[in-house]
């Protein structure tokens, strides 16, 4: 008998070994096109096509070689020799899935694929042009030993230095003031102030800028009120600048619409990414999906036939070895191991110890707030959201759409020019979990607002209102409408609210 | 004037029958509450009833009453939006709430209990309504109350923190002629 029970645990063990040593079991094919279709949402313009590449295209493209990067610091931070020293490095490719057994190891791994930049600069200084004083303050975050995490140096042949940036890392790293690094949090490490000076100085030639905007922004089903780029170079400028930390213009958006960073930390249990819920996430698949749109593939499809990478015309895809993201990006793709190593990671990240301190009774006090006001209807414990999709003003979801989607269905009224005129419009906004208020500063979809202070204050609603996150250029106030919920409360009870969600 | 005799007869006539069959003033307040998140939370609809209630012939009596859903206030504007939604009330497609009589019982003590048809979004299910009918000076006050399970009527989906209960609160007053 003893003998028969011993046998059983060794068998049971073996198995347990052998599936934890082969894992993943399978990895999921990115470009499945049945999956790609299943997990977009449309357009709000029933009558827009979006076509995307084929699987033979997206698999002809060159794949990512990942290599060992390198950190950049500001030259008040970077010892001497530094750069110089890294030239004398051979390149170390680092991503192999040959070597990955465990889901340790698939995480680690998936840690350099988030680092991994995928817009390359040739270097040839001997110190960073980087200074920490021509950072506007507040909006470009450092660590404490001067790293600026948008770049890092990349080593692909020996002697030669590149400093790449575009990383996941790039958007996706916030630095809090304790100087803690929160991987996957909303990113607050972005400076505009290189690309306002090469705007300015005319390094990038201003129609350059004006068609690479266009590329970025253009939706073909948007009115045509709704420009795709700027007039004059010093509006380009003055909107990089007016773009605050935690917010980015990126390919999709709409001009002048930059879109709020989201936190990928606990975005596992997120059923729709982006903020018009333009993709669903059922799976490990749908997140690499996800990852190879956002890294570039989303510029090689057809919007009504409109290809935004795409040269001349932009309605034929370029050869796949020679197309080009109009601010930098190489003409390459993730291979399905990359990004299922980048999906163990990004749902591996966890938040930073919280450290806020409140009494009990307060925060007790702002949980009941939290659920007379009504933001426990939408922001449904555990996750802080109940993970549907509300339409916009102007837009009426088709029967079918209930259906297929998780719909909450009445409008919050806030700006819908996201959701309706963008490329990545949906008609929807999804509602975003309230986890990790606390190290977030910029909230709404554009990010005019920066406190939950400021986000329950009525003022926001009045035409006079100079928000304190994003403002356009071209305008000098602005009311930041919608989301009504909680505005009027007492004073007491909006202190015992926001302390309640800055515990979550 | 003795030409006028022939157009008065017929309105005093009209006069005397309805002073015969008075058509009662009603005045109603529905209200509801539930609990979502473990707090009560609470609305009011604006509605109507016929009410031909006779204590000592209930079978001939009987009770009629609507409810306008497009009036359902919450305290939050948004949320009274939502309610009138294709996922709630559908109030485009189902204006009216509808609670009709068909019989009673006399349970003393000025209590009754009635039962009903309610119909919510085309969905008519029975009720029992314990009430009571409160004679006052110049009005009679019915009051009562009953649960529903909100997904019985197509009221919203199943979820985490809305309570399926709903308990509908019922007041009417019959104003007498003098």
């Amino acid at each position: 008998m003893l003998k028969r029970i011993t046998l059983s645990v060794a068998l049971v063990a073996t198995a347990f070994l052998w599936a934890f040593s082969r894992f993943p079991e399978t990895i999921p094919v990115t470009w499945d096109m049945a999956a790609i279709k299943h997990f977009h949402l449309p357009p709000p313009d029933s009558t827009a096509v979006v076509k995307y590449a084929s699987r033979e295209y997206y698999e002809s493209l060159p794949e990512h070689v990942i290599y060992k990067t390198y950190p950049v610091y500001v030259q008040e931070f970077e010892r001497p020799g530094y750069v110089d020293s890294l030239r004398t490095l051979e390149p170390e490719i680092v991503f192999d899935p040959a070597k990955l057994k465990t889901a340790e190891d698939w995480i680690k791994a998936g840690e350099l694929v988030f680092q991994w930049p995928v817009a390359y600069t040739p270097f040839n200084g001997h110190t960073t042009t980087l200074k920490a004083g021509n950072f506007a303050p507040g909006k470009t975050s450092l660590t404490l030993d001067g790293r600026y995490e948008f770049n890092r140096y990349a080593i692909t042949e020996k002697g030669k230095l590149l400093v790449g940036s575009l990383s996941c890392a790039s958007c996706h790293t916030r630095i809090l003031k304790s100087g803690e690094v929160v991987a996957g949090g909303q990113g607050n490490v972005v400076s505009s102030a290189g690309l306002v000076d090469a705007i300015r100085s005319e390094r990038i030639p201003f129609p350059v800028m004006q068609q690479g905007t266009r590329q970025l922004s253009w939706a073909p089903w948007a009115p045509a009120a709704f420009k795709a780029a700027a007039d004059t170079k010093d509006e380009l400028v003055r909107y990089f600048q007016a773009i605050p930390a935690g917010v980015i213009d990126r390919q999709g958006c709409g001009y002048l619409y930059p879109l709020t960073v989201p936190s990928l930390i606990g975005i596992k249990d997120i059923k729709y990414l982006d903020h018009t819920g333009l993709m669903r996430h059922d799976n490990p698949g749908d997140m690499m999906r996800y990852a190879a749109f956002n890294q570039g593939l989303d510029m090689l499809t057809a919007y009504n036939g409109y290809i935004p990478a795409a040269k001349g015309d932009h309605t034929t895809l370029p050869a796949p070895s020679e197309w080009n993201h109009p601010f930098g990006y190489v003409g390459k793709r993730y291979s399905d191991a990359q990004l299922y190593a980048l999906t163990q990671y990004i749902y591996s990240l966890q938040p930073p110890k919280n450290p806020n301190l409140f009494p009990a009774a307060l925060t007790n006090r702002g949980k009941v707030v939290f659920a007379e006001a009504g933001c426990v209807t939408c922001h449904t414990p555990p996750l802080y959201t109940n993970n549907k999709l509300t339409p916009v003003n102007g837009f009426t979801p088709p029967p079918d759409h209930f259906r297929k989607y998780d719909i909450f269905n009445v409008s919050v009224e806030t700006d819908s020019v996201s959701a309706l005129y963008a490329r990545r419009g949906t008609g929807y906004y999804k509602i975003p979990s309230l986890r990790g208020t606390w190290f977030r500063g910029a909230f709404f979809h554009n990010g005019h607002l920066t406190t939950l202070e400021e986000v329950l204050d009525p003022k926001r609603l009045q035409a006079d209102y100079v928000p304190s996150g994003y403002l356009p250029p071209n305008v000098k106030t602005m009311a930041v409408k919608g989301h009504p919920f909680g505005l009027d409360l007492s004073d007491a009870d909006k202190k015992a609210l926001i302390a309640f969600l800055k515990t979550l | 004037m003795e030409k006028s005799i022939p157009w008065l007869a017929p309105i005093v006539l009209l006069f005397l029958a309805a002073g015969a069959q008075p058509e009662p003033t009603t005045l109603v307040k529905l209200s509801f509450t539930t609990t979502n998140a473990g707090i009560t939370v609470s609305g009011t609809l604006e509605g109507n009833a016929e009410i031909n209630f006779n204590p000592v012939d209930l079978r001939n009596s009987t009770i009629r009453a609507t409810a306008r859903p497009a009036t359902v206030r919450t305290g939050i504007g948004i949320r009274d939006k939502h309610l009138q939604k294709e996922d709630f009330f559908d109030t485009g497609q189902y204006p009216q709430i509808v609670l009709e009589s068909k019989h009673f019982r006399n349970r003393g003590h000025q209590r009754f209990s009635g039962d009903f048809d309610l119909t919510i979004k085309s969905v008519t299910r029975p009720i029992t309504i314990i009430f009571l009918r409160l004679p006052e000076k110049n009005a009679i006050r019915y009051e009562g109350h009953f649960e529903l399970n909100r997904l019985d009527f197509l009221l919203g989906e199943k979820s985490m923190v809305l309570d399926d209960v709903v308990r509908i609160n019922l007041e009417a007053m019959e104003y007498r002629r003098n």
